[in-house]
C-alpha cells in the first residue's frame, strides 16, 4: 500500500488520479486491503469525541416526526419543532428502508433495425451506441434508435428525458425527435426533457452546437452552450433561457432539484420516479412553490412528509396491488 | 458497563430523550464518516430512533439498545452506499471504487464501535504516547480538521513532511491499538 497516499485518502485531499492509483493497487493485495480497513476504522474511531451537532433540536425534530400521525397534541416540543421545520427550505432526505429497486437497462434489438431502450420508473439507465454516443435515460423514458444508411442519418426518438453525449460525425448527423420538434446535433452534449403530458419540451445545450428544427424541416433556432430552449406545445413558440446547470446534472445523480417550482410540477416528477399517481383534491395547493433538493433514494411517502413540513396539506394513499398507488392530496 | 435495556424505556419520554442524547452523536459520527453528507446522516439516525420508538413495546426487555441502533444505522448506511453504487454503475469508475471500499469497510466494522467510551480512553492514551511531531500533526488533522496544507503552514513544515507524520502516526496507532481494531473478514469482490 502506498502510505503517502493513504493519509491524503483519509483526509479526503487526494485528487482523482491519486484515488484511482490508490484503489487500484489496493484491490491487488489482500493484506494491504485488510490494513486499509483497519486504519480507516482507526481513523473513524479516533475522532469520536468531536461534536458540533445540536442534539436538542435533533430531538425536537424526532419528536415532531413521532407525534405527527397522532394529530395535534399540546406537547410543547412539538410547537418548537414546527417552527424549526418551517424554516427548512433546503431539504435533504433519505429513507434507507425504501423498497424499490433500481433496474438495469432493458435493451432489445428489433428486426426493423430499430433499437429500443427504456428506463423503468424509478431508475436511470445508460445506453451506449456503437459509434460512441452515450445517452442517459431518466425514469420512465424511452428511446428508439435507428440508422438510416441511405439518407446518412442517425435518428433517435425520445419520449421522456434524456441526456445525450453525441459522437459527432459530419457525414452521419444525429437527429433526436421529441414530440413536435427535432434536434440536430452539430457536435454536442445536450439534455432533452419531453415527457408526454408536459406542456413544454426543454432542450438544454451543454456543449457544442445544436439546431432545433420545427415540424416543417426548417431550422428554427440554433442553440449556444448554456442555452435552454423551451418549446410550448400549445402555441408552438420557442423561448430561450439560460440553463440551470444544477438541475441538469441532478437527475443523473439521483436527485430532484426543485427551484421555485409549483407543487403540481414537483408531484409530476415524483410520480414519474416512484410510479405513483397523484391527485389534487384541493386545487389551490397546485400553485404552492418550493425550493430544495431531495435525494431520490427515499420513499415517496418520505418526500411527501418533508414537503408537508413546510406547508399545510394532507394526503392519503390508496394502495393498489396491480396498478400504481394513488396519493390524494388535500 | 451499563447496558441500556428497553424495560427502562417503556414509553417514558424522558428515558427516550436520555437514550437519544447518549447515542445520537456516535451514530451520527458513524454515518457521516461513511455517507459524507450531514443531512443524509442525520436522517439515517433519525430513522433509527423512529424505528426504535415504533417498536418500543414489542422489543424484548433485555434487548441491547446500543447494538440495535448501531445495526439499524449501519444497515441503512449500507443500503444508501449500495444504491449510490448502482446509480454510478456506468460512469465514474473512481467514485465507484471509492464507494466499494466505503461499503466494505463499513460492512466489516464490528458492533464494538459503540463501546466508544472505553475505546476512547485507549485511543487518547495511544495518541498521547505518539512522538511529539506526529501527535501534533495527528491532532490538528483529526480534531481541528485542518487540511494537510494548513497544517504545513501552521507548523512551517512542508506538506510532504506533514503527510509523513500523519502516516507515521497511523502506523504506530495501528500497532498500539491492534487488539481493539475490528477483525474484518474480507470477501473478495471483483469490481466490474
Amino acid at each position: 500500500m502506498k502510505f503517502d497516499l493513504l493519509s491524503r485518502i483519509l483526509t479526503g485531499e487526494a485528487n482523482a488520479e491519486e484515488k484511482e492509483q490508490f484503489y487500484l493497487k489496493l484491490g491487488d493485495n489482500k493484506a494491504s486491503e485488510q490494513m486499509f480497513y483497519e486504519i480507516k476504522s482507526l481513523w473513524l474511531r479516533s475522532s469520536l469525541h468531536k461534536n458540533n451537532i445540536d442534539i436538542d433540536s435533533e430531538f425536537d425534530i424526532l419528536c415532531n416526526r413521532i407525534i405527527q400521525p397522532a394529530k395535534q397534541s399540546s406537547y410543547p416540543i412539538w410547537k418548537r419543532a414546527v417552527q424549526y421545520a418551517a424554516i427548512i427550505l433546503f431539504v435533504l432526505i433519505i429513507g434507507g428502508l425504501s423498497g424499490y429497486l433500481l433496474s438495469n437497462i432493458n435493451q432489445k434489438y428489433a428486426d426493423s433495425g430499430v433499437q429500443k431502450n427504456s428506463s423503468l420508473k424509478g431508475s436511470v439507465s445508460i445506453v451506449e451506441f456503437g459509434d460512441g454516443t452515450k445517452v442517459w435515460l431518466n425514469s420512465g423514458s424511452q428511446l428508439n434508435y435507428s440508422e438510416d444508411h441511405k439518407g446518412k442519418k442517425r435518428i433517435a426518438e425520445l419520449t421522456g428525458e434524456g441526456y445525450f453525449e453525441v459522437a459527432h460525425d459530419a457525414e452521419f448527423p444525429f437527429f433526436v425527435k421529441a414530440g413536435n420538434i427535432m434536434i440536430r446535433d452539430l457536435g454536442t452534449t445536450f439534455n432533452i426533457k419531453a415527457y408526454p403530458g408536459d406542456k413544454t419540451i426543454e432542450t438544454s445545450l451543454v456543449e457544442g452546437k445544436a439546431d432545433i428544427i420545427s415540424g416543417k424541416g426548417n431550422s428554427a433556432v440554433t442553440l449556444k452552450p448554456g442555452d435552454c430552449a423551451i418549446y410550448y406545445n400549445e402555441n408552438k413558440r420557442i423561448e430561450i433561457k439560460p440553463i440551470v446547470e444544477n438541475v441538469l446534472s441532478a437527475w443523473r445523480d439521483g436527485k430532484f432539484v426543485i427551484r421555485d417550482q409549483r407543487l403540481e410540477d414537483i408531484f409530476k416528477e415524483i410520480s414519474r420516479w416512484y410510479d405513483v399517481e397523484i391527485r389534487f383534491e384541493n386545487q389551490k395547493l397546485k400553485d404552492y412553490r418550493y425550493t430544495g433538493i431531495i435525494k431520490k433514494s427515499t420513499t415517496s411517502q418520505h418526500v411527501l412528509k418533508m414537503l408537508k413540513l413546510t406547508t399545510k396539506f394532507n394526503y392519503r394513499i390508496i394502495e393498489k396491488p396491480a396498478e400504481p398507488d394513488v396519493i390524494i392530496v388535500y | 458497563m451499563f447496558e441500556p435495556t428497553l424495560n427502562l424505556l417503556d414509553c417514558k419520554r424522558d428515558r427516550f430523550r436520555d437514550i437519544f442524547h447518549e447515542y445520537f452523536q456516535p451514530l451520527f459520527h458513524l454515518s457521516l464518516h461513511y455517507l459524507e453528507d450531514e443531512d443524509e446522516s442525520k436522517e439515517v439516525v433519525q430513522e433509527a430512533f423512529i424505528r426504535l420508538w415504533e417498536i418500543r413495546q414489542e422489543l424484548n426487555p433485555d434487548s441491547n439498545l446500543r447494538n440495535f441502533l448501531f445495526t439499524l444505522v449501519k444497515n441503512n448506511c449500507l443500503n444508501i452506499l449500495k444504491r449510490r453504487q448502482i446509480l454510478l454503475k456506468h460512469h465514474e469508475r473512481i467514485k465507484r471504487m471509492e464507494m466499494h471500499y466505503q461499503f466494505e469497510s463499513l460492512s466489516g466494522l464490528g458492533d464494538d464501535y459503540m463501546e466508544f467510551k472505553e475505546l476512547r480512553e485507549k485511543i487518547d492514551l495511544a495518541i498521547q504516547n505518539l512522538p511529539e511531531h506526529c501527535r501534533v500533526v495527528f491532532e490538528l488533522s483529526r480534531f481541528e480538521e485542518l487540511k494537510n496544507r494548513e497544517i504545513a503552514d501552521k507548523l512551517c513544515l512542508s506538506q510532504k513532511t506533514v503527510e509523513a507524520h500523519l502516516t507515521r502516526a497511523l502506523k504506530i496507532l495501528r500497532i498500539d491499538l491492534k487488539e481493539y481494531l475490528p477483525i474484518i473478514a474480507l470477501i473478495a469482490k471483483i469490481l466490474n
